[in-house]
């Protein structure tokens, strides 16, 4: 498997960390309930399919990045700098 | 009170030079340098301030007069002392072991660096040398200089080492692989 950095160019899977499902990026505020926060910290769906998750570039330039890839075929579709994406 | 006289002693010290085949490697004296992280949205001021003491912003991946892209926001100065700037600035003399692998480096490289060494002259990356994180920077074709945090000095010797002896000892079989 190879992720295209945005900075770096296409590289292996090795210089990359894995850092779990991009749901990071939107936390709920303060007062949004247990419900938001629940889901937040506990729910996780685990799709055959399409999943957006982050990575961190750490044996490379040390970007954060959402990648988006499809757990069947493993094809990476799209990869942005976490910072880029609109919250 | 005497004063104590510290030795200093470079990071490979005992270690390199060695050549093996076609391949030399020896340690980079790099002096004095800095990592240099602009604070957001202030890269413009901290290149003009450094374009005032003569060092060029680099691009990505990229070296230039005096100081080389180190990652996402991030470069090394080359400087004895650095201007005021709005950036978080950090000492980083003393703390990187740089070698230069002159000769087939692509060929010694190719064993050790997941990345296509295949660059034009001036390209830097942030890679891996095994299984330590690297800096390799292209010198020129025939010429790479690799940099890895000091305390693994010596295992990025012995990596270097071992590959450029299996591929000398390829070569001596004389035989098309």
């Amino acid at each position: 498997m190879r992720i295209n950095c945005p900075v770096c160019g296409e590289r292996d899977r090795r210089e990359f960390y894995y850092v779990g499902d991009a749901v990071a990026l939107d936390r709920p505020d303060r007062d949004a309930g247990l419900d938001a926060w629940d889901s937040y910290v506990h729910l996780r769906d685990n799709p055959a399919g399409l999943t957006r998750d982050l990575w961190h570039h750490e044996a490379g330039c040390g970007a954060w990045l959402v990648v988006t890839r499809n757990t069947g075929t493993h094809a990476v579709s799209d990869v942005v700098l976490a910072r880029e994406v609109v919250r | 009170m005497s004063v104590v006289n510290l030795i200093a002693k470079s990071a490979c010290a005992g270690l390199l030079p060695v050549t093996i085949g076609d391949v030399t490697l020896a340690e980079v004296d790099v002096g004095q340098m800095w990592s240099v992280s602009p604070f957001a949205g202030s890269e413009k001021d901290c290149a003009v301030a450094l374009k005032a003491v003569g060092v060029a912003w680099p691009q990505v991946g990229q070296r230039a007069e005096g100081a080389y892209w180190l990652g996402l926001d991030q470069v090394m100065v080359y400087a004895d002392a650095l201007p005021e700037m709005p950036a978080a600035v950090t000492d980083q003399s003393d703390a990187w072991a740089v070698v230069s692998v002159s000769g087939d480096a692509q060929t010694v490289l190719a064993r050790l660096v997941p990345v296509d060494l295949r660059v034009p002259e001036g390209a830097v990356m942030r890679t891996l040398v095994g299984h330590m994180t690297a800096h390799v920077s292209c010198v020129a074709h025939d010429r790479f200089e690799v940099m890895v945090m000091r305390s693994m000095a010596r295992t990025l010797v012995h990596d270097l080492t071992t590959a450029a002896e299996a591929i000398a000892a390829r070569g001596a079989l004389d035989v098309d692989i």
